[in-house]
C-alpha cells in the first residue's frame, strides 16, 4: 500500500561548535577533520531517522554551504568574499574568472557514506546550475546564459551521472534562485533539463522564498523534467487552524498547479525554518490536509520543512522535524474531504 | 557643468564585522561605529562630494521604519531580483509619525564637520509597494499617509544634510498614468520647501518608458542605473540634475575609468542635465567590502576624468 504524506528533509542542519572548532584548528590533521565530519554525518542521519522522516540525508555535514562548497570544487571560480542574504546572514560569493570545469564528483564520497549508514531511503540535495550562475559574479563569460549552460552540461550533468551510477535513486536539485528573474524562467528550465538529461533517478526540484509566489515559474515549469516541486510555504502562512483559504493564505500558490493542470508531486513546506517557534502538530496537519485538498490527491503531497534548518539550533530543528512527522501521521488518519 | 560624486544606500560590512555579528560581543555597537568611521573616512579621503553614513547597522532599507506607529515586522521577502531579502512591513493600523526615525538610526556625530552630507530616505510609493497592507481599504490612502510620515522625516533631515537620496525602485515598473500620478503626488509633500537637494534614485527595473514624465517630478535630480538602461537620445534634463549610476554594484568586475568617463561624458552632453553626479547604480552592499572599496576608488577616479573632460 502506498504511504500517503511521506516526510522528507530539505538539506542542511546547523554545524555544531565542536565540529567548527576542529575545522578551524590549524593544528588539526586532515584525518581528524574527516573523522569529525564523519561523526557529524552519522549523527545527523540517526537524528533524521529518529525524527521519523521517510527520506533522509546527512544534514550536509561536509558542505560549508550549498553554494560555497560547490564553487570550491569546480574549476573556473574564485571566492570573492561575504555578501549579505538577510540581516546577519551572509554567504561567500564567487567570481567566475575562467571556463568552468568538472574537477571531481564532489558529492560522491558523502553519498557513499550516507548510503552505507542510512536505514531509510536517501534523497541527496545538489545545487542546481541556475542558482550557481545567478549567485556568482560573471567576469568571464560573454553572457549569463553561456555560463548557465556550461554549468548545466559540464558540471551538474556529470555529477548527477556519477551519483546515479553510485546508486542515487532520488536527487533533489536545489534552485532557490529560480524565481529571482522572471524574464529568465525559460533559460532556467532549459538549463535544468540539460542538467538532468539521461539521468536514471527520480529528480525533484527545491525552490524557496520566491518573491512572486512561484507565479513566474509557469507555464515554463510544465516542461521541466522533474517529478516533484519541493517548495516553501509556511513562512507566509497564518498560525490559525483551519482548512479555509484565509487561514491557509500562505498556500495559495498551490492553485498554480491546478490552474496549469500540473499533476506532479509537491513537497509542501509546513514548518518555518527562520523562527524558533514550534508549530503545533494540529497546525501542521491542517497545512498538509489543505495541500491535499487543493491538489485533489493526497498521493501527490510530500511533507517537508520550508527549507534547510541550518539557521536553527539542533533542539529546535529536531522538534520541528519530529512534529512534522507526527502531524503527517495525524493527517494520514483523517478521512479525505473535498 | 558642475560634476561631483557620492555613494548611496547600505555599504557592505567588513569580514571582521560580519564575524563580530556572529559572536555578538558586548561591544558590538562600538565595532559598528569603528567600521562606520573607517568608511566615512574613506569617502572623505577619496574626495566624494557628499559624505554619508554607510548604514552598516541597517538590516535593510526599510527596517528602521518598522518602528513607525501602525507597522509590524512581516515575512522575509526578496529584494526585487536580488539574492537578498528584507522584512516586509505589515500595515496593521493607520501609519503615523511619532518621532524622527532616520536621524535616530544614523551616526551623525561620526560624519565630518564642514563637508556636504547626504542621507537616504525611501520613496512613499515604493515603501507602500513593498509593504503588506492589511489595514487600508485603498492603497492610495496608505501611500498618502506614508508621504506624510516621510515628509516629517525629510524636514528633520534637512537641518543636517544637503542632499537627500530618495530610493524609488518600485517607480521603475510604473506604466499607468494613474500610478505615476500617485507616485508624483506622494513625493510632493516629501520634497516641498526643503533646503536640501533631493535626488530620486531608480534602479532594479527599467524606468525608460516613463523617463520623460519623471523629468517633471518635484525633485532636484534623477539617479539612474546606467549599467542596465540607456537614456533615450532625445531626452533633455533641463533644470534636472543627473546622478549617473555607472559603477556596477552588481558585479565585482572593476570599471575601466577611462572608458566609463568617456561614456558618461557622452551621456551628459546628450542629456544636458543641470549638474552631474557619478554614483554606483545602487547600494554597494551587493559586492564584498574589499570590492566596494575598490569600486569607490574607481568612482573617484572616473569623477576626476569626467571633470577634466567637461
Amino acid at each position: 500500500m502506498i504511504k500517503i504524506y511521506p516526510t522528507q528533509e530539505i538539506g542542511s542542519l546547523r554545524k555544531p561548535e565542536w565540529l567548527l572548532k576542529i575545522l578551524r584548528d590549524k593544528r588539526a590533521s586532515e584525518e581528524a577533520k574527516k573523522a569529525a565530519r564523519d561523526d557529524l554525518a552519522y549523527l545527523n542521519i540517526r537524528m533524521l531517522e529518529d525524527c521519523g522522516l521517510d527520506y533522509v540525508y546527512d544534514g550536509e555535514a561536509r558542505r560549508a554551504e550549498m553554494y560555497e562548497y560547490v564553487v570550491k570544487n569546480v574549476g573556473g571560480f574564485k571566492l570573492a568574499g561575504w555578501v549579505r542574504s538577510w540581516d546577519n546572514k551572509y554567504y561567500r560569493k564567487a567570481r567566475v574568472i575562467d571556463k568552468v570545469t568538472y574537477l571531481r564528483p564532489y558529492h560522491l564520497e558523502e553519498f557513499r557514506f550516507v548510503a552505507q549508514h542510512a536505514k531509510r531511503p536517501i534523497k541527496i540535495p545538489v545545487t542546481g546550475p541556475y542558482t550557481l550562475a545567478d549567485w556568482s559574479y560573471n567576469e568571464y563569460y560573454r553572457t549569463k546564459e553561456e555560463l548557465l549552460f556550461d554549468l548545466a552540461k559540464e558540471i551538474i550533468r556529470p555529477l548527477l551521472r556519477d551519483l546515479a551510477s553510485a546508486g542515487a535513486k532520488v536527487i533533489q536539485i536545489d534552485e532557490p534562485a529560480a524565481t529571482t528573474h522572471p524574464s529568465e524562467t525559460r533559460i532556467f528550465v532549459e538549463a535544468f533539463n540539460e542538467a538532468v538529461a539521461g539521468i536514471d533517478a527520480k529528480i525533484t526540484v527545491h525552490i524557496c522564498y520566491s518573491g512572486n509566489q512561484y507565479r513566474s515559474l509557469f507555464p515554463e515549469a510544465l516542461d521541466m523534467k522533474c517529478s516533484q516541486f519541493t517548495l516553501e510555504f509556511a513562512n507566509r502562512d497564518t498560525a490559525r487552524l483551519g482548512l479555509d483559504k484565509e487561514s491557509r493564505v500562505g498556500y495559495q500558490a498551490l492553485n498554480l498547479f491546478k490552474e496549469y493542470g500540473d499533476k506532479r508531486e509537491v513537497g509542501v513546506g509546513v514548518v518555518d525554518v527562520h523562527v524558533d517557534n514550534i508549530e503545533p502538530q494540529e497546525l501542521i496537519k491542517d497545512r498538509i490536509l489543505y495541500a491535499a485538498k487543493v491538489l485533489e490527491d493526497p498521493k501527490r503531497v510530500y511533507v517537508n520543512p520550508d527549507c534547510g534548518l541550518r539557521t536553527r539550533s539542533r533542539a529546535v530543528a529536531f522538534t520541528k522535524l519530529r512534529n512534522l512527522c507526527l502531524a503527517s501521521e495525524l493527517a494520514r488518519s483523517q478521512p479525505m474531504k473535498n | 557643468m558642475k560634476v561631483g560624486c557620492y555613494i548611496g544606500g547600505i555599504y557592505p560590512r567588513s569580514e571582521k564585522l560580519i564575524e563580530a555579528t556572529r559572536r555578538n560581543p558586548p561591544n558590538l555597537p562600538q565595532i559598528f561605529r569603528r567600521d562606520k568611521k573607517r568608511i566615512i573616512d574613506l569617502q572623505v579621503r577619496l574626495g566624494l562630494t557628499y559624505i554619508s553614513d554607510p548604514l552598516l547597522d541597517w538590516n535593510d532599507m526599510l527596517r528602521p521604519y518598522l518602528n513607525l506607529k501602525g507597522l509590524r515586522q512581516g515575512a522575509l521577502n526578496r529584494i526585487f531580483e536580488q539574492n537578498a531579502f528584507y522584512r516586509t512591513p505589515v500595515v496593521v493600523d493607520r501609519v503615523e509619525w511619532v518621532k524622527p526615525i532616520t536621524l535616530e538610526n544614523l551616526a551623525l556625530d561620526l560624519l565630518p564637520k564642514n563637508y556636504l552630507l547626504k542621507v537616504d530616505l525611501p520613496d512613499p510609493y515604493t515603501f507602500a509597494s513593498l509593504s503588506e497592507n492589511r489595514y487600508y481599504r485603498d492603497q492610495r490612502d496608505l501611500v498618502a499617509d506614508l508621504a506624510e510620515v516621510l515628509s516629517k522625516e525629510a524636514q528633520t533631515l534637512q537641518k543636517h544634510f544637503q542632499l537627500i537620496q530618495i530610493n524609488a525602485p518600485s517607480i521603475c515598473s510604473i506604466r499607468s498614468t494613474e500610478e505615476l500620478n500617485l507616485a508624483y503626488e506622494a513625493l510632493k509633500p516629501v520634497t516641498k520647501g526643503l533646503s536640501a537637494k533631493t535626488y530620486l534614485h531608480l534602479y532594479f527595473g527599467d524606468p525608460t518608458p516613463i523617463l520623460s514624465s519623471l523629468i517633471s517630478f518635484p525633485i532636484s535630480g534623477l539617479g539612474l542605473d546606467l549599467i542596465n538602461i540607456k537614456i533615450p537620445k532625445d531626452l533633455k534634463f533641463g533644470k534636472m540634475g543627473l546622478a549617473a549610476g555607472c559603477v556596477d554594484a552588481g558585479n565585482t568586475k572593476l570599471e575601466n575609468p577611462k572608458s566609463v568617463s568617456e561614456q558618461v561624458k557622452r551621456i551628459a552632453e546628450a542629456a544636458e542635465p543641470s549638474e552631474l553626479y557619478i554614483c554606483p547604480n545602487y547600494d554597494l552592499e551587493y559586492v564584498p567590502q574589499t570590492y566596494a572599496n575598490r569600486k569607490m576608488r574607481r568612482l573617484s577616479k572616473i569623477t576626476d576624468l569626467v571633470k577634466e573632460a567637461l
